[in-house]
């Protein structure tokens, strides 16, 4: 509820600053769901990335990309409310396209039989932590895409690198 | 597989590289790396390798589709010149490196065994793309282009995903085969609805990334607005790449459900053939006309996809090679030509740049032309042949399914003539500027290399067919 | 010895369609967002949310797969996502000091 409503609020709020914290709620939120899921180890991963990493790197993004009105002078926007506000744009459009989807996948799991998957695939977890196995598997099944996403990192890392040296 | 590890090494090899004092090294050592990655491809021949439990799997197949990605990287790497001429604003260590790994996820997004492989993949492809297209630093419109290509792209990606994760609640896997046997093997219980959403979300997705119709939009902008090599690497390395991942996809895991994906893929076939083919008249631009022309030759390729006989991988292979030979080419003559009269301070890409470029330059003129002709489908190059085996898998498949496609893919193939001839004229027939236009000699091998592959493929198509 | 986590017990309480239901509801707003807003960092936020919705899938239908498939691969789609981010606040950064906006609707030179 908590996860969902904040991401309503990412939504609907025009000051991108409260889209922002009520994003990281939405990122908390998910991983309270990631817990009761039984995924501890992935939990604490999406803390440290998204609210730790990603939502920083956001709210710089914000920060830096803040047009102050350039005619005003200091004092004057110092007394100015500090919201940094975004438009909307096809809100109909949104609206419907959100809609349509939600209403899409609602019926598709409606009729998605998910007892069969109770029934086949594996009894609830009784293991008590996934830290153990997500590292071995990391090592064993999963090496390959391991190394590789390396090659991602890296290729993110000098392409950002690249792109916001300033040399001009 | 060793190409894929060498190409990863090479990129970092040629970061460091960039810590040189000489620059020219660079060009020279990163056509090396390719050949070299190249050749090592060709090692596992008719040898059929599953690596790294089932995470990625070689066989003929796969070195044809990387062979022919290498090959356009190279011609791409190339016909690219120091990136301009100031220090400043140049940095060909990373554009090579980029380059380099950006190849790596696009062989992986071809030989995956394991949907987490084409993930990585197709973001390493993305990801590198997205800083190719805003390299250019100094241009309004590159940034712009880079700043659409990213939203577009990371919003496909989403929606990608979700797709996977839906096919995987369905299936219990992300192994190809795993989730054929699943499909096909037909549970007891009936197949969950969540796998057609899924593998419907999964096909958006992709089609996003070959820009096929209706999820092109964003492609006349960012080809337009990229520098001008990125868009050749982009309009024939990702549509390699992403036509044969999504063939592997679908011939592999989804063959049960043929009946479901047949129909959306014609029907986006047919509105990507409209789009592309009839927009692509409209425009003023030459490169413009290219990003349009590249998003029908998406529907041709894709008729190749529907129609799924044993001929199609073959008919896919050979249209995606003469197509990124041809595209490399009219790009390459676009780059001479445009930069020699800037408006603005930017290139010229008019159709009317062109004028009297035959008296200019007939070896540019002539490759042009052959290019030209070859991406409209005229006899004796290897354009024709592709269309030629493309439509050969559709009537496989029957009339009755096809024919409808097939009406709409010849009568589009006339448009085509037509706008690809506009170039033609305006450098054989019309006259224009007179100073010569000087090519260094390395682009022109490559133009003689490209025009003689189009033409050779257009005589004896056979060569290249017996080893696909 | 093990340590007994007493929030681990309750999984299973809670049932999949739940999940998967909350995590459409996610994908659907997210949607929404990248579709409404103008702003190319909420436009971004709004990708985030996607890739969120995508891995509580992915990590619900989990709980039931001896190998942690769904797991493994949250766990490189949050990689992937971080990368993401990064490349993108680059791109917009590029963007900001040459248009002075990030509204999507004023970054267009090409039509012009």
């Amino acid at each position: 509820m908590l996860t969902l409503g904040s991401a309503v609020v990412v939504l609907l709020s025009r000051n991108v600053l409260y889209s922002a914290y009520s994003l990281l709620l939405t990122f908390v939120g998910i991983a309270a769901l990631y817990v009761l899921a039984g995924a501890d180890f992935l939990a604490v991963t999406q803390l440290m990335v998204y609210v730790g990493g990603v939502l920083v790197l956001l709210v710089f993004g914000v920060m830096l990309t803040h047009r102050g009105d350039a005619q005003k002078s200091v004092a004057q926007r110092a007394t100015e409310p500090n919201v940094v506000r975004t438009n909307h744009g096809r809100t109909l459009a949104g609206v419907l396209v959100a809609g349509g989807m939600f209403a899409l996948l609602f019926t598709v799991i409606q009729k998605a039989d998910f007892t069969r998957n109770e029934a086949t695939f594996y009894d609830p977890i009784t293991r008590v932590s996934t830290v153990p196995d997500v590292g071995i598997h990391l090592m064993t099944d999963y090496a390959l895409p391991f190394e590789v996403v390396g090659v991602l990192l890296l290729a993110a890392l000098i392409g950002a690198a690249y792109l916001s040296s300033i040399r001009n | 597989m060793l190409s894929i590890i060498s190409l990863s090494l090479f990129g970092i090899l040629n970061l460091f590289l960039g810590f040189l004092k000489s620059r020219r090294v660079l060009l020279p050592a990163t056509l090396l790396f390719i050949a070299l990655a190249f050749a090592a491809n060709l090692l596992d021949w008719n040898h059929q390798y599953v690596y790294f439990r089932d995470m990625l799997r070689t066989n003929n197949l796969f070195i044809n589709f990387s062979s022919i990605i290498l090959l356009t990287t190279f011609l791409t790497v190339a016909i690219s010149r120091s990136f301009g001429t100031d220090e400043e604003h140049t940095h060909p260590a990373e554009y090579y490196a980029i380059m380099l790994f950006s190849v790596v996820g696009a062989l992986m997004m071809v030989g995956f065994e394991n949907l987490i492989m084409l993930f990585i993949g197709l973001e390493i492809l993305s990801v590198s793309l997205y800083v190719l297209t805003g390299s250019d630093k100094r241009s309004l419109r590159s940034n712009e282009a880079a700043l659409k290509y990213f939203l577009m792209g990371s919003f496909a990606t989403g929606i990608f995903l979700f797709g996977i994760a839906l096919v995987y609640g369905a299936t219990g896997s992300f192994n190809l085969s795993a989730i054929g046997s699943y499909v096909s093997g037909g549970p007891t219980t009936g197949i969950s609805p969540l796998l057609y959403v899924g593998l419907l979300f999964i096909l958006a997705g992709m089609l996003f990334k070959v820009s096929a119709a209706p999820f092109h939009f964003w492609t006349p902008d960012v080809y337009d607005g990229a520098p001008t090599l990125f868009t050749a690497f982009m309009s024939t390395v990702v549509k390699t790449a992403g036509f044969a991942a999504l063939y592997r996809l679908l011939t592999v895991s989804f063959t049960g459900v043929y009946g479901l994906w047949w129909q959306v893929l014609t029907g986006v076939t047919v509105l990507t053939l409209l789009v592309g083919n009839i927009t692509a008249v409209y425009q003023s631009s030459v490169k413009r006309m290219l990003a349009y022309s590249s998003v029908s030759h998406a529907g041709y390729l894709l008729i190749a996809v529907a129609a799924k006989t044993p001929q199609s991988p073959s008919a896919i292979l050979f249209y995606s090679l003469a197509y990124s030979i041809a595209t490399i080419t009219g790009f390459a003559v676009l780059i001479l030509v445009a930069e020699q009269k800037p408006i603005e301070g930017r290139p010229d890409e008019r159709y009317e740049a062109f004028n009297g470029l035959a008296k200019r330059n007939p070896l540019l003129a002539f490759s042009l032309a052959v290019s030209m002709v070859s991406l409209a489908g005229i006899p004796l190059t290897a354009g024709f042949w592709g269309k030629f085996f493309v439509f050969s898998t559709a009537v496989d498949r029957g009339m009755t399914n096809m024919g409808m496609v097939l009406v709409v893919a010849v009568l589009m193939s006339v448009v085509g003539v037509y706008y690809y001839f506009r170039v033609i004229i305006a450098s054989y027939l019309k006259t224009g500027d007179s100073e010569p236009i000087g090519i260094r000699p390395l682009y022109r091998f490559i133009l003689v290399l490209t025009t003689a592959l189009t033409i050779g493929l257009g005589l004896f198509p056979d060569v290249v067919r017996q080893l696909f | 010895m093990p340590v007994f986590y007493p929030l681990l017990a309750v999984n299973s309480a809670i049932p999949l369609s739940y999940f998967v239901l909350a995590s459409a509801a996610l994908f659907s707003i997210g949607l929404g967002v990248v579709v409404v807003k103008r702003n190319a960092i909420v436009v971004l936020m709004g990708v985030e949310l996607m890739l969120n919705a995508a891995n509580l899938n992915l990590v619900a239908f989990s709980r039931y797969d001896p190998d942690l498939k769904g797991q493994m691969f949250g766990l490189f789609v949050i990689v992937v996502a971080a990368a993401e981010a990064v490349v993108a606040l680059a791109i917009v950064l590029l963007v900001y000091r040459r248009f002075q906006t990030v509204d999507l609707d004023e970054v267009n030179e090409m039509k012009r």
